[in-house]
């Protein structure tokens, strides 16, 4: 099957009054499969999130192709249809909510649409059913909790049925309640609904979730595998000014002392599990 | 906040905004054409009907006029001591007339009636439904050139966002009083001291406003023309009913004033 | 500077339908040169009780005392007290509002109607603290600058204030992992180098026992844990009440402990849960 997202050659360059032109994406190759769950990593100014609105055309490459479900982002006319299969969730959970309730604003991507009334009431009650805000509907957005309107925000975003969502840092601002809400309902999005995600975090626990990890640094992708596979390099992690996982550094350090533990070990579980059955 | 918002099932909650925008236009321009005792007290006597119906706390509609009725007392004095007409006391050259005082009372009526018909509108009328109706309202306008879904859509931003600004005054007051940034002094200081909160507030506001737009754009946002709604306003029978009733009063009210 | 909290409780719009208790009854003393997390889940009142350290609020119940001094609102040895303290709060960039680096560092102590030498010297101070040499940045617009590099004005603002106490709110919110590291680096050079109190509100739990040597958890505005930061962190209990989670290495080591392993579960970095795990493996007979 043909890649959701193909991505040739693209390259970004900002021009600031200064003169000296910035490239915030140097040549991207990339190929985005349906289904598939990446995550993208990289320090401040690597170009993830520049990288992301090239995803669904809000940038336009300064050279270079990004293709979207067979539609080229720089054709105009395709534009609007590409938003709509590629959505978009945002850092800031404020500044995404335009509407005075929930349920308006879930139902003001539709609105844009041109869905007609009725159905859109039905999308907007399975949206918000789906990541658990059922009884908020007429709640308005100053009374919700960071989680919950970063939840709006993707009921937002999933009412349009889109075939992808990328999700740009939408945990940094929230407290560890919020952000594993948002984690559970990201992560079953991918699996129960299928939906293509693409995931960009500072966090590797988060990163380690994914199937899929590319690393980025000053615009060019420079890892891309498995997330075990990105993680049996911790030197090169660490001069981008990356971490490991916790539980990732630990059993780096015991297999480096002599522990014969195998090699993709990510959560507290497994880890426990292996340990006791090795000295057993 | 009085007069803000309260959602309820009442008749008056349930009517079509537009309904209620055209019935409190009518409401709001009467008190200038009655000029009768009668007709004023049946206005007034039909508004606290409508506030009962739509289950108002008396008490909260009276927080409403609270600012409004000491500016109208103000000038209620104005009126009283500077209107031509017979003296009723008189201290030197300046006397109390007794139409300054009906004018002035009159004042005050109009003033704390305006406040509340407002505020009946808006405690019965979510912002959102406000907006969806005087858009639907004006929009034959869209015919001329006036972009009234655009600016629809600029007014209920601003309301959602009220409290969000709201919030984040205060704590970049609390920041800047931590800094030692002191709102006392001599007045020139006072306004100075304003200066670490407005200018964090612009920036941020931008700030939100760049974020915002592109946020409304990944979601398909381009304007307001072919645009549909969540919510579709239905003219019923209720409608024609308020409608008919308030017109009838109208008339009543108007009529009264000439007997 | 002691700073001791008898009773504290606060309760905000008190008397109106929107009355919210947001502290009850908080007893907490803190010793000059001490290194106290304050940590909890949102609305447990840490950013109340940060104010109320801070002297920006007066409590509605209960006693603060900085030093001898009971915290009253308008009294001059106040006053004079809560200078002493410094307070930033969360994105702290945010506050940020002059047109240069220098003058933003500037505002704290200009206000104090300090003389200008002594402003001057005490910017240069703060911005050489920081990582922001003053040659380079004293003249430039904060808002040219970056996210980090604001955070870090906004900081050296309020450590020109030479504070004898520094309440920081979520101090590495929103940052990358270097960012993280780079801050909490510098908060620790800034208490050796000047000895001051630090409290650092927070609920990265994972990072915070780089920064402190003890802990009180907030929950529902009742202190619900106070002690050695480490043991505060190995109690998954009391973490779990207040909502919280401890960090992955110790949810590790308390799994092993379980199964019968010989561990101590309150090495709470990734490194000394390492080595206490291939302690044990060894004790247990394991061979490299």
């Amino acid at each position: 099957m043909q890649p959701l997202i193909r991505i040739r050659a693209l390259r970004h360059t900002y021009v600031f009054d200064a003169g000296v032109p910035i490239a915030a994406l140097d040549g991207i190759d990339l190929d985005l499969h349906h289904g598939e769950f990446v995550g993208i990593v990289g320090p401040n100014g690597s170009g993830k999130s520049t990288l992301a609105q090239h995803l669904n055309g809000l940038l336009m490459p300064t050279s270079g192709e990004v293709w979207v479900s067979g539609m080229l982002t720089a054709e105009p006319r395709d534009r609007w249809r590409i938003r709509q299969q590629v959505g978009m969730v945002f850092q800031n959970p404020d500044s995404q909510l335009v509407a005075s309730t929930v349920e308006e604003d879930v139902a003001f991507g539709l609105e844009n649409l041109g869905v007609p009334p009725a159905e859109i009431r039905a999308r907007v009650d399975a949206a918000l059913d789906a990541v658990g805000l059922a009884g908020y509907a007429t709640r308005p957005p100053y009374l919700l909790s960071g989680g919950q309107k970063q939840l709006v925000a993707i009921a937002g975003v999933l009412a349009m049925q889109p075939a992808c969502i990328v999700f740009d840092e939408p945990t940094s601002m929230l407290d560890p309640s919020g952000r594993e809400r948002v984690l559970d309902t990201i992560k079953m999005l991918n699996t129960e609904h299928e939906t293509t995600t693409i995931l960009i975090t500072q966090s590797m626990e988060e990163a380690a979730l994914a199937g899929r990890l590319l690393v980025m640094h000053r615009g060019r992708i420079v890892a891309d595998g498995p997330p075990t596979r990105i993680f049996a390099e911790p030197a090169r992690l660490r001069s981008l000014g990356l971490d490991l996982p916790p539980v990732v550094e630990i059993a780096h350090r015991l297999v480096g002392w002599g522990v014969p533990l195998p090699p993709d070990l990510q959560t507290v579980d497994d880890m426990a599990r292996v340990l006791c059955t090795l000295s057993s | 906040m009085p007069g803000m918002y309260v959602p309820d099932e009442t008749v008056v909650h349930r009517l079509d905004p537009r309904a209620k925008l055209a019935v409190a236009l009518v409401l709001m321009v009467l008190p200038f054409y009655a000029p009768s005792v009668a007709g004023g007290l049946l206005l007034a006597a039909f508004v606290i009907g409508i506030a009962l119906l739509a289950k108002v706390p008396l008490l909260s509609l009276l927080r409403t006029i609270y600012t409004i009725f000491w500016i109208g007392f103000v000038m209620f004095f104005f009126y009283a001591f500077t209107t031509p007409g017979e003296p009723l006391v008189s201290v030197g050259s300046i006397s109390v007339t007794l139409s300054g005082l009906l004018a002035g009372g009159v004042l005050i009526y109009r003033l704390c009636l305006l406040v509340v018909i407002s505020s009946l509108l808006t405690y019965t009328t979510s912002p959102g439904q406000l907006a969806h109706g005087l858009e639907a309202t004006l929009s034959p306008l869209t015919q001329i050139g006036l972009p009234v879904p655009e600016v629809s859509m600029v007014m209920t931003i601003a309301l959602r966002f009220v409290p969000t600004i709201s919030d984040q005054v205060d704590r970049i007051m609390t920041a800047q009083r931590a800094r030692g940034a002191d709102p006392t002094g001599n007045p020139l200081e006072r306004v100075q001291s304003w200066v670490p909160v407005f200018v964090p507030i612009f920036v941020l506001a931008f700030q939100r406003a760049e974020q915002l737009a592109t946020a409304m754009e990944a979601r398909g946002y381009r304007g307001g023309s072919q645009r549909t709604s969540l919510r579709q306003l239905h003219l019923s029978w209720h409608d024609a009913v308020a409608a008919l009733v308030t017109a009838g009063m109208a008339l009543v009210v108007v009529g009264a004033s000439y007997l | 500077m002691h700073i001791e909290l008898l009773g504290v409780s606060h309760t905000y719009n008190a008397g109106t339908p929107l009355s919210h208790m947001a502290l009850h009854g908080i007893d907490l003393a803190i010793s000059p040169g001490e290194r106290i997390g304050i940590l909890g889940p949102t609305g447990s009142g840490k950013s109340t009780l940060a104010q109320i350290l801070a002297g920006l609020l007066v409590p509605t119940a209960g006693k603060v005392r900085l030093d001898d001094v009971v915290l009253r609102t308008r009294s001059s040895r106040t006053r004079s007290r809560r200078r002493r303290i410094g307070l930033a709060l969360q994105y702290p960039e945010e506050q940020i509002f002059e047109q240069t680096v220098f003058r933003e560092v500037a505002f704290g102590p200009k206000r104090l109607r300090l003389p200008r030498a002594e402003v001057e010297q005490r910017v240069h101070w703060a911005l050489n603290r920081v990582g922001l040499p003053p040659e380079t940045f004293a003249h430039r617009s904060p808002f040219t600058l970056s996210g980090g590099e604001m955070r870090r004005v906004a900081l050296a603002s309020v450590l020109s204030l030479r504070p004898d106490v520094l309440i920081l709110d979520e101090p590495t919110a929103g940052l990358d992992p270097s960012g993280r590291r780079e801050l909490l680096d510098l908060v620790n050079e800034l208490h050796s180098e000047t000895q001051c109190t630090l409290v650092i509100v927070s609920h990265d739990l994972g990072q915070i026992v780089r920064v402190v040597d003890r802990a009180a958890i907030l929950n529902a505005g009742q202190i619900i844990a106070d002690g050695p930061v480490r043991a505060v962190l190995s109690d998954r209990q009391t973490l779990a009440n207040a909502g919280l989670s401890a960090p992955a290495p110790v949810v590790l080591l308390h799994r092993l402990e379980a199964a019968g392993w010989p561990v101590q579960t309150d090495r709470v970095l990734p490194e000394e849960a390492a080595a206490e795990i291939y302690r044990a493996w060894q004790a247990r007979g394991g061979r490299p």
